[in-house]
């Protein structure tokens, strides 16, 4: 492989690992403004638990393409998984919690 | 600070926990407190992490983070089964009084930052030299477990004092029952206990060449023995019972005996350094682990039945 050949693989994966990570920032920002700006608990669970799974998967994607080492990569799939796991438990338990406690779901008018 | 940067990250995070510090405090409502407090040291956790202080980061967010946050919330928990969610005022001249009992503190604080070597790395090579001996190859770990064992069987001596404290106040075991928490929690438990079994493992083992240790160990298995309790509504101490106790003294007793020995055979109290040490230490970090996990749960899940009662 040349030297040329290196350098446009390397700015190929600095590309997409900047597309992914920004796109995962995108799916942050979002489900901020769905917990800020949303009008119930259930509502604003959905954001945030989504923007949590899929913007950290997007984020753990992107800096998985700039890592040499395969171990990093696994640790990073690890975490995305224990994350996903807690995150969507969590949410769970939250929103049973509220519905059992009798908040009813927000309907539009 | 990695490389000596301050990069524009850090010029969020450091007025950002600063700015959640003060709406933490003046918060009245204290279930959003105490979520605010968890967020709090997950963000000091980040914190550690960018002052190159990895032990200390993972410390506060298994410790601090989630223990702690568990407890408090459990602690939430008594107090609004008697009706007090909200926090009462504070006369000011108790403000005051804190204001002036913390002040101290924070010039000692500055006073180290401000006197501490600028050139860390000049330390190195002394730092190295007193490192052959400990039997370990982290240097934190030697402070925790070598040179400065005292601190460490201190700490042990007051985890296993809040335990007997904790248990003296908690007048009945079952105080009250908590909702059944269903499937999704008992099936992510079945996924996460093995897992955080396994990271304690890891920790344990990693400590003596890299960040990890016995605390941050301890308070991994302490969260993976909450979340069985909360989702199998399992009975405190249950199947655990026979080794509550004598795993509690464990560390205690396994620490203070290694440095008792030292003494017999001449060397000062809690000294141990050679082919001993490679051996000892990760026995004892093994023991704390477990008395510290033991100390944790027992907190949080309250006293144990066979613990005689007593009425209020």
């Amino acid at each position: 492989m040349t030297h040329e050949h290196r350098m446009s693989i390397a700015l190929i994966l600095d590309a997409i690992s900047a597309t992914c990570i920004i796109a995962g920032l995108v799916f942050f920002v979002a489900g901020t403004l769905g917990v800020l700006r949303f009008p119930d608990v259930y509502n604003r669970l959905h954001a945030m638990t989504k923007a949590d799974s899929v913007g950290l998967g997007l984020v753990v994607l992107g800096l998985a393409v700039q890592s040499d080492d395969w171990f990093r990569v696994v640790e990073l799939a690890f975490i995305w998984s224990l994350v996903m796991l807690a995150g969507s438990t969590a949410a769970h338990l939250i929103a049973r919690t509220a519905l059992r406690g009798g908040l009813q779901p927000w309907e539009r008018r | 600070m990695i490389g000596d940067q301050i990069t524009a990250f850090d010029l969020v995070l450091a007025p950002g926990i600063v700015a959640l510090v003060a709406v933490l405090l003046h918060i009245r409502d204290i279930f959003a407190s105490i979520v605010l407090f968890i967020i709090f040291s997950l963000l000091m956790a980040v914190a550690w992490v960018r002052l190159d202080a990895i032990d200390i980061a993972l410390a506060e967010a298994a410790i601090g983070a989630g223990i702690t946050g568990a407890l408090l919330l459990n602690a939430l928990g008594d107090v609004a089964v008697r009706g007090a969610g909200e926090c009462e005022d504070v006369a000011p001249w108790r403000s005051v009084l804190a204001g002036i009992l913390v002040a101290p503190v924070v010039l000692i604080l500055a006073h180290a930052v401000a006197s501490a070597p600028a050139e860390l790395d000049a330390m190195r090579p002394a730092i190295e030299a007193s490192m052959t001996g400990t039997g370990v190859e982290h240097d934190v770990t030697a402070v925790l477990m070598s040179f400065r064992a005292y601190d460490t069987l201190l700490e042990l001596s007051v985890l296993f004092l809040a335990v007997i404290g904790a248990w003296a106040l908690h007048l009945r075991p079952a105080r009250r029952r908590l909702p059944p928490m269903g499937v999704v929690l008992a099936a992510a438990a079945r996924a996460l206990v093995p897992t955080a079994v396994l990271i304690a493992g890891y920790l344990l083992w990693r400590g003596t060449q890299a960040p990890g240790g016995a605390f941050q160990a301890g308070a991994v298995l302490a969260g993976a023995a909450v979340l069985i309790h909360l989702a199998a509504r399992s009975e405190w101490p249950g199947v655990l019972e026979p080794v509550v106790a004598p795993g509690l003294s464990l560390g205690l007793f396994l620490f203070g005996t290694v440095g008792l020995v030292a003494t017999i055979v001449g060397k000062p109290f809690l000294f141990y350094r050679g082919t001993w040490a490679e051996i000892l230490i990760p026995t004892v970090e093994i023991a704390a682990m477990v008395s510290i996990a033991l100390a944790l749960v027992g907190i949080f899940s309250g006293r144990p039945h066979w613990l005689p009662e007593e009425d209020p």
